[in-house]
């Protein structure tokens, strides 16, 4: 189920009181505990205080990951900070939430006070978890240009293509977003760099056995 | 060659643990795959350690620990071709985060590759840095990085930019080096080094207020020609989404322009026309327009009013709300919700949809439309809206009801008009939903029901007839038996009948019956049990007729396994068999409970209510911080996890025993400490000797609630000795106060100081209670403004309890000219062994603008 508190592993739990009388909740006569900080983590809470107020600098994306229905997870990256626990546990109620919707709801849960954007593309889950403010649309909008960038890549990628591939996913991912932010609105830009970079690859790779060739009929 | 070394090649590995057909088959696939990478590590494998990373890196996708391949990272990243270094910094982003030690040492690697020929590698180290940097990284690595944002190559200027932003994230100082390099790459024509510019340029404004001056003088009208050019640029196929040109950009600068727009008249009259050109002429018939219309709507909202811009951004949300698609739908009730704040009315006038979508079929979209119903609610509103909401309690998702009914709980509390419809609302909302109402919400309810004299009567019949219909929620339940016990004479006389009622025919017998079914039902817990066996015993005083009946009854109850239940089934029996000439003194109508303390706390919400009445646009319409209260609503939620025995369920729990203790013997009694036993037993017994009760009467309803209150088992054990407890009672005279004992003194404290606010607190202690201190904290304004709106919240450890009282006000004159003074109480259950320690946030506005300060407070006495 979805529940919008942060993240409350950490150990060191600050309980913030406050005097206002606009924070009371209405049916308790004292004011009562209100935010619990999530250390090292932006703190949802705080960031939607004030309406159009200046927010925290915050980031972007806090995370992308591809789940498949079975909920295996395909992809992920973490542009926050989050422990190896909180990534697993991340994972596995998101995984949860999300695979049991329908297919006519909206794209969007709360999480945690995050919002996580998803978008099924055949049998893979494409999510995002973005800033409870941030711009959920366009959110949508950069999984799809991701994806089109694989497709393109792979030639209409299926899911098989990411797991056998998976660190071919991940090196368009990084042409695409760094510190959660994108980088590049051009696809052919993308598909050029990779492709670039593959070569490379591919020109070490000629080269290495073409001196154990060498090598091996020196030796002979 | 070792033995181990599979050999195998990535992908048969991959085909291999797919091919597992159970989680053990699995997990000895990848044991042997890791004992095979491990025993290579060991070797120092040169050939296959790209190999080997792959393969770990697929295995910690699965789930499993890796960390021993992580200096095969660093040991790729060092070395000298592309392709090792491309899988090695693959692997340091995805095996390593930026809290582990091993990151440090790649720091040099890093550098070198920075300052590499070949740009690609350039870019593998940016997006690594950008990635996973951590705040030494940053500071070190910073000037090769600046330098970068000037490189030849775009795609390495794009990387730059964005590392940048990772960067003064984590050391905000450095971000006036970045200020003249961003500025030129703003200039520039490719789109991912603009789209990363203009990202940087707007992280750079949110951490640097010097930043954001600077770009607002000198690059706003170059920013507003940009994205001019962009909105009428012709079909460009590379960018194209859906007939438009790089959304992408477009939200980018939509947004930088917020930023520089925010509180500044000049900079948002610049960017007037182009905005509503955005907002008229984007197509809205694809996601990538709509997005762009968010931003602009959103920008529209934040910049300094054009009334003009306004309708047109409220209008777009309108059109948003009626959209087909549950995306946009969604997005323009959290929309709405911020604008509420902007413009009330408006939002106001879209309250009919917005209570559709409570109804919807998607819980994301419930969810947002409560919210915003729960804003929209004001004194005018409140009835129709509470009734569409406690109409759909009835038809609603089991678990959706949970949330509508803390919502329409707080609504009903809230704005209540008068008594009666507060008390009917609240029927109906137990009857349908009882299972989900809080304690502390039904608590008030009898508080409430107990201060309406004239409407006991009514109350309890209604009660009555729910009761007959529906039995099946635990709250119910609770407060109709409570009502039944007190009013139980009224029920069957007919009492006090209100025009609006239908008269009932309740026999003496009949209100027997419904509370014995009450105790009967397999789904009552011990509370409901308990309440009703005190509602018989007060029945059996009042219907003098049912006394028999009811004494069997009780006496079913003797053989109970539960102590509280057998205790109160014992001595009942023998008050109802024994004691009959105390019987109808001890169990009189309860005396009305306390409003003032709880009606008087929940009146400081009313100012603000009655202010916006007046209907000042920027005022909010119900009174409460806008976006806060939702979230708020579900931290309370969380507290409940917390044993806050101070807080406010202890103090209901306080209330409605009538106790009126002073609050130090408050926390004493529910901390339950094995001392305070007797003394707590005194205290709560000599709540008699206040004026309005007598000393008998107020026995039994000290047993009415709280079955885990230790004091109150204790004084249930005195009660067991039926003979001793007369005397008892009356040797129990007003219990002499206690001689004033002046606790230790404490040296006061400057706990916080900044350049523009001073705080001090003094220490007092209440004698006999040394866990416990009381501070009065004292604000000085030593700025030379007004500080209006202040807000200070303050946090503890949990081996701490705080306790805030509302402070003296929330504006600060200038110089300190005045003072808002805040007592605060604070618990250690460490007492002598930690001190204290608080954390402090201050909030307020000076002319406007929102200011934030915060602190630790380590420098309290130590033995506080």
């Amino acid at each position: 189920k979805s529940n919008t508190h942060g993240p409350t592993s950490s150990k060191n739990r600050w309980l913030f009181l406050s005097n206002a009388c606009f924070f009371s909740s209405p049916n308790r006569t004292e004011i009562s505990a209100r935010i619990i900080l999530p250390l090292g983590l932006p703190s949802p809470e705080l960031g939607t205080a004030g309406a159009y107020s200046q927010r925290p600098s915050s980031i972007m994306i806090h995370f992308v990951c591809l789940i498949s229905r079975q909920g295996k997870v395909r992809l992920t990256k973490w542009y926050s900070t989050y422990t190896q626990k909180e990534r697993s546990k991340a994972i596995r109620e998101l995984s949860g939430v999300i695979l049991s919707r329908g297919p006519k709801l909206c794209n969007f849960v709360d999480w945690k006070g995050y919002k996580v954007v998803y978008k099924r593309y055949a049998s893979l889950y494409f999510c995002m978890c973005i800033d409870d403010e941030d711009n959920e649309l366009e959110a949508l909008e950069v999984i799809h240009h991701f994806v089109e960038i694989l497709d393109r890549y792979f030639g209409s990628v299926c899911e098989l293509d990411l797991i056998f591939n998976f660190h071919k996913a991940y090196y368009i991912l990084d042409e695409l977003l760094i510190a959660g932010e994108l980088q590049e609105s051009s696809k052919k830009t993308v598909a050029k760099l990779i492709s670039a970079q593959d070569s490379l690859v591919e020109v070490a790779k000629e080269e290495a056995s073409s001196i154990s060739n060498i090598i091996a009929q020196a030796t002979k | 060659m070792n033995p181990f070394s599979s050999g195998t090649r990535l992908r048969d590995m991959i085909r291999a643990i797919r091919a597992c057909k159970t989680a053990a088959e699995e997990r000895a696939v990848v044991r042997k795959e890791c004992a095979a990478i491990r025993a290579a590590i060991n070797e120092n494998d040169q050939d296959y350690r790209h190999r080997n990373l792959a393969k770990l890196m697929f295995i910690h996708m699965l789930g499993y620990p890796t960390h021993f391949g992580q200096m095969e990272c660093l040991k790729l990243i060092a070395s000298p071709g592309f392709p090792e270094k491309r899988i090695g910094y693959l692997g340091l982003m995805l095996l390593l985060d930026e809290r582990q030690e091993v990151l440090m040492l790649v720091t040099n690697s890093v550098k070198q590759d920075l300052n590499h020929t070949n740009q690609y590698i350039v870019g593998l180290a940016l997006c690594a840095l950008g990635n996973i940097c951590s705040a030494e990284m940053a500071r070190d690595l910073a000037p090769e990085v600046e330098r970068l944002l000037q490189f030849r190559d775009p795609n390495i200027r794009k990387k730059a930019a964005l590392c940048s932003i990772r960067i003064i994230k984590k050391v905000p100082d450095l971000a006036e080096n970045f200020i003249n390099p961003v500025a030129a790459l703003l200039k520039e024509k490719h789109h991912g080094v603009l789209i990363t510019g203009v990202q940087l340029c707007t992280d750079l404004c949110k951490v640097s207020p010097e930043a954001l001056e600077y770009f607002r003088k000198k690059c706003t009208d170059g920013l507003v020609r940009t994205l001019r050019d962009l909105v009428n640029s012709p079909y460009a196929p590379e960018y194209d989404i859906a007939g438009i040109t790089d959304p992408f950009l477009h939200i980018r600068l939509l947004k930088l322009l917020r930023v520089l727009g925010r509180g500044d008249a000049d900079a948002s009259d610049s960017m007037n026309d182009i905005l509503a050109q955005v907002a008229t002429k984007t197509e809205s018939n694809k996601n990538a327009g709509n997005a762009i219309l968010y931003e602009c709507v959103e920008t529209i909202m934040s910049i300094e009013d054009n009334g003009g811009l306004r309708v047109l951004a409220i209008n777009i949300l309108g059109r948003f709300l009626s959209n087909r698609d549950n995306n946009i739908r969604y997005v323009a009730l959290n929309m709405l919700m911020r604008a509420i704040t902007v413009d009330a009315q408006a939002v106001q006038r879209h309250r009919a949809t917005i209570l559709e979508c409570v109804k919807d079929s998607d819980a994301s979209i419930r969810k947002r439309a409560l919210e915003l119903v729960y804003l929209l609610v004001n004194e005018s509103n409140v009835k129709p809206l509470t009734k569409e909401l406690v109409d759909y309690l009835e038809v609603s998702d089991q678990d959706f009801k949970g949330d509508l009914t803390a919502k329409v709980c707080s609504i009903i509390e809230k704005f209540s008009p008068e008594k009666s419809w507060y008390i009917d609302q609240m029927l109906k909302v137990l009857t349908e939903a009882g299972n989900f109402v809080k304690d502390e919400v039904w608590h008030a309810l009898v508080v409430v029901i107990s201060n309406a004299s004239d409407l006991h009567g009514y109350t309890v019949r209604a009660l009555f007839r729910a009761l007959q219909t529906t039995a099946e929620q635990e709250s119910l339940v609770r407060v109709a038996v409570w009502c039944i016990g007190e009013y139980g004479d009224l029920l069957v006389s007919n009492a006090g009948m209100l025009n609006v009622e239908d008269p009932i025919t309740v026999t003496e017998s009949d209100a027997v019956d419904i509370v014995e079914s009450a105790i009967k039902r397999h789904a009552s817990d011990l509370t409901t049990k308990s309440m009703a066996l005190i509602a018989l015993l007060k029945l059996s005083s009042r219907f003098p007729s049912c006394s028999g009946r009811i004494k069997d009854i009780v006496v079913q109850h003797k053989g109970s396994l539960v102590l509280e239940l057998q205790q109160r089934s014992l001595e009942f029996n023998s008050i109802i068999e024994k004691h009959q000439n105390i019987r109808s003194a001890l169990v009189e109508r309860m005396p009305v409970l306390d409003e003032a303390t709880f009606g008087g706390r929940r009146a400081s919400s009313l100012p603000n209510t009655v202010s916006t009445s007046s209907g000042t646009a920027v005022k909010l319409p119900n009174g409460v911080a806008k976006p806060s209260a939702a979230p708020l609503v579900d931290l309370l939620d969380l507290s409940d996890d917390v044993p806050a025995p101070s807080s406010s369920g202890g103090d209901f729990l306080q209330d409605l025993l009538g106790v009126n203790l002073p609050p130090a013997t408050q926390s004493e009694g529910t901390n339950q400490t094995p001392k305070a036993g007797t003394d707590v037993l005194l205290d709560l017994l000599s709540i008699g000797s206040t004026p309005a009760q007598d000393n008998n009467l107020s026995t039994p309803d000290i047993l009415s609630s709280g079955q885990d209150n230790k004091p109150i088992i204790a004084s249930l054990d005195l009660l067991a000795a039926p003979s001793n407890m007369m005397d008892l009672l009356d040797g129990l005279g007003p219990a002499p106060p206690k001689p004033a004992e002046n606790g230790p003194a404490y040296p006061s404290i400057v706990a916080f100081e900044s350049s523009s606010l001073r705080l001090t607190f003094n220490f007092s202690k209440q004698p006999g209670n040394p866990q416990t201190t009381m501070i009065s904290g004292s604000f000085t304004n030593l700025s030379s403004n007004l500080f209006t709106d202040f807000v200070f919240q303050a946090a503890v450890p949990k081996f701490l309890q705080l306790h805030l009282d509302p402070a003296s006000g929330n504006s600060l004159p200038a110089s300190g000219n005045g003072t808002i003074t805040q007592s605060l109480k604070v618990t250690n259950s460490q007492h002598g062994k930690k001190p204290l320690v608080m954390r402090l946030r201050i909030a307020y506005k000076v002319d406007g603008k929102d200011v934030l300060e915060e602190g630790q407070i380590n420098n309290f006495p130590r033995d506080l």
